[in-house]
């Protein structure tokens, strides 16, 4: 208590000095007030002169008390309104405080919020400055990329062109050279077929023919079957030298004997007669087995 | 655009080189004549998987039963290098060299004490393939038979044509003089072998016939003093005589339906003619009713007609008749003599003895354009008649004063000989083939 005293000693005087101003207000008030409020009346530092009755003044006293009441209510109102205008004081401070405080923690809110989306905003950036940057990277690289291709294709273009060249010249030196081996072939060929046209001419096919019709015919034995109306074709393939290397009944109406009979024959005439004029070799042979009575 | 143009005239260049070849690829060559020669073959010994020596020589009854043909010539044992029993022991090219053109291998194996297996294989030398590859069972005794079979088999494959070595010949001989004359019956098989006489007699006996299935002989004797036709069953020896009339009885010939004689008969009156005597009911038909001579008679392929020896127009001709309407018609045009007609097994040809200058000779005619060939070289050749394949005539040749076998290829190339019994032969025929 004392403590508290002590502490807070200069406000316990002036409160009681309020309290003694406000007795010392009350008590000038009755006599202020003693006088009719209907009629404002002059102060006059003596007035005392007047006849009291009892009654009245007991009246007077009682409206005294009634005024000193009223004051004091009054007061007690005035003070509960300094109260109340106190603590409405006090709530709006407090409003004001918990505003400010709102207000701040608004603000800090809204400063955090600033700065979150600042930063956020910074790392938007950054991010956007990044992508920028790998995006220019990227298209950096592909066209790199598509450079090297379109360069490689280039050069693939030109080998292939190069190639083809090559080739053309090539496939063209090789159709010349068949070309002038078709046109020396041909040459020859009508040289030969001239020479040979002219052992023709000259009977010596014919006596070629003649002499391997004869040796195959001497060595064709006749079975019994080989009746006229036969026809068997062979076909027989020859080396130089007039030795057979294949006989082939193409068609043979006779039996198996008879077929039998007619390859035996080329094969046991083997080797057959040699042309005089060897340009008159033939690989090939078609013999006609046609048999007379 | 030139390139296209180059390689078309390159083509077109081509086309034309290309375009010379077959102008002289192939040389035609026309072979209208070939050889009767015969046949280079080798028949090499069959191989015996059983102990000892083969009891048997089938190969050598083989390669005789070809040789005999004509066709083939079957090279000699001592030249061959080898001799394989089977086809993987033969080496193609050795007998290539040895101008064999068939090879022959083959072996016999027992299977008991009586049986036998055959196998052999043919091949065509020059091809080096098989051409023919058998193997059948046999016996000791059916042997030689199975030897002919297998000559039959080579034969057919290698000609096209029916072996006739497993067939038979029926001949007639004649042995001694004086009272030994001996006349005998004899069938023997195709090569000569396994002769055995079915009738004998002291008087003549002539004119044998096969039945159509090759199981009975019809046939003259004599015995007795006078002639008589019988027909005998081969596989019994019965015998029945079938015609025996007055005067003369001859010449019989079986019809193709084997129930039916034509023969010919002189009736007591002595004029010979053809009649035809239906075997189960006895039924005489005659013929011909000429005064010239009318005989040796033959049934035509149909059995409808016959052929015959006639001499109405003054010599021996051959005429063909109508049993219809007994019309006769010569059909022997050239010649002075032309006798005893024998048909061929196609029904296309005759053969018969015709007079050729000066000489008794055998002939084929052709029947349908009437030409005639003569086929022997003999003085005095009688009896031809087919082979049952129609390839080969048999026919009885004059050796001194012997008659003996003969054969000749229908073509005339091919001449042989058949050995025969003692004495002299005569009117030799050939069995059909035998019924399977």
């Amino acid at each position: 208590m004392l403590e508290f005293a002590r502490e807070h000693a200069r406000p316990l005087v002036y409160s009681v000095l309020v309290h003694l101003v406000i007795v010392a207000g009350l008590v000038l008030s009755v006599t202020r007030f003693s006088q009719p409020a209907a009629a404002p009346m002059k102060v006059v530092p003596v007035v005392q002169s007047s006849v009291v009755d009892m009654s009245e003044v007991n009246k007077q006293v009682k409206e005294r008390n009634r005024q000193v009441q009223a004051e004091k209510e009054k007061q007690r109102q005035v003070e509960q309104e300094k109260v109340r205008q106190l603590e409405i004081k006090k709530k709006r401070e407090q409003e004001q405080r918990e505003a400010k405080l709102k207000a701040d923690a608004e603000k800090k809110k809204e400063a955090d919020l600033q700065v979150r989306q600042q930063a956020q905003e910074k790392a938007a950036k950054e991010k956007a400055e990044a992508d920028k940057k790998a995006e220019a990277e990227r298209k950096r690289k592909e066209d790199q990329a598509r450079k090297a291709k379109l360069e490689a294709e280039k050069k693939k273009a030109e080998e292939v062109r190069k190639k083809k060249e090559a080739e053309d010249l090539r496939r063209k030196q090789i159709e010349a050279k068949q070309r002038a081996e078709a046109e020396a072939q041909l040459r020859e060929q009508m040289a030969a077929e001239e020479a040979r046209d002219a052992a023709v001419r000259s009977g010596l096919l014919a006596q070629y023919v003649a002499l391997i019709g004869q040796k195959i015919e001497r060595n064709w034995i006749r079975p019994p079957s080989a009746r006229p109306g036969l026809e068997c074709v062979v076909q027989v393939t020859q080396i130089p030298g007039g030795q057979v290397v294949a006989v082939k009944v193409v068609r043979c109406n006779g039996d198996d004997a008879v077929i039998r009979s007619v390859e035996a024959a080329v094969y046991q005439a083997s080797p057959l007669p040699e042309p005089a004029d060897s340009r008159l070799f033939e690989r090939r042979l078609e013999l006609v087995f046609r048999p007379e009575d | 655009m030139t390139k296209v143009f180059t390689s078309i005239l390159f083509f077109m260049l081509m086309g034309v080189v290309g375009g010379f070849q077959p102008a002289h690829a192939e040389l035609r060559i026309e072979i209208t004549r070939g050889i009767s020669a015969a046949v280079p073959i080798a028949v090499v010994p069959f191989g015996y998987t059983g102990p000892g020596a083969s009891p048997f020589d089938v190969a050598g009854i083989v390669a005789a039963d070809l040789a005999s043909s004509g066709r083939f010539d079957p090279m000699e044992r001592k030249d061959m290098l080898e001799m394989p029993s089977s086809g993987a022991e033969v080496d193609f090219q050795d007998w290539r060299l040895l101008k064999a053109q068939v090879l022959v291998v083959g072996r016999v194996s027992p299977i008991n004490a009586d049986e036998y297996s055959i196998q052999f294989q043919v091949f065509d030398v020059f091809k080096r393939e098989q051409i023919l590859g058998y193997r059948m069972p046999t016996t000791r005794a059916a042997m030689r038979a199975s030897a002919h079979y297998v000559a039959d088999m080579i034969f057919e494959k290698l000609t096209g044509v029916k072996g006739v070595f497993s067939t038979q010949v029926a001949y007639v001989t004649v042995t001694g003089k004086g009272k030994d004359r001996n006349y005998e019956l004899v069938v023997a098989d195709a090569d000569g072998a396994n002769a055995k006489s079915i009738s004998n007699s002291p008087d003549p006996i002539m004119s044998p016939s096969w039945s159509p299935d090759g199981r009975k002989l019809a046939y003259v004797s004599f015995e007795g003093g006078t002639s008589a036709v019988y027909v005998q069953i081969l596989r019994s020896g019965f015998r029945q005589k079938v015609s025996s009339r007055r005067g003369v009885n001859g010449a019989p010939v079986w019809h193709p339906d084997g129930r039916r004689l034509a023969l010919t008969l002189s009736q007591g009156d002595g004029n010979l003619d053809i009649y035809v005597l239906e075997l189960t009911s006895g039924r005489l038909e005659r013929i011909t009713s000429h005064p010239a001579i009318d005989t040796e008679p033959e049934w035509r392929k149909d059995g409808r007609g016959l052929y015959f020896t006639s001499d109405r127009s003054g010599r021996a001709q051959i005429y063909e008749l109508e049993l219809l309407d007994k019309k006769a018609v010569r059909i022997s045009r050239e010649g002075s003599y032309n006798a005893r007609p024998r048909l061929s097994p196609d029904g296309k040809q005759l053969s018969l003895v015709t007079l050729d200058r000066g000489n008794y000779r055998i002939g084929i005619m052709d029947l349908d354009r009437g030409t005639l060939r003569v086929l022997s070289e003999g003085k005095l050749d009688e009896s031809p008649a087919f082979a049952p394949n129609g390839q080969t005539l048999i026919y009885a040749a004059r050796e001194g004063s012997q008659g003996v076998l003969a054969t000749v290829s229908a073509d005339g190339q091919i001449r042989g000989r058949i050995a025969s019994a003692d004495g002299d032969v005569r009117e030799p025929v050939w069995s059909p083939f035998p019924p399977n």
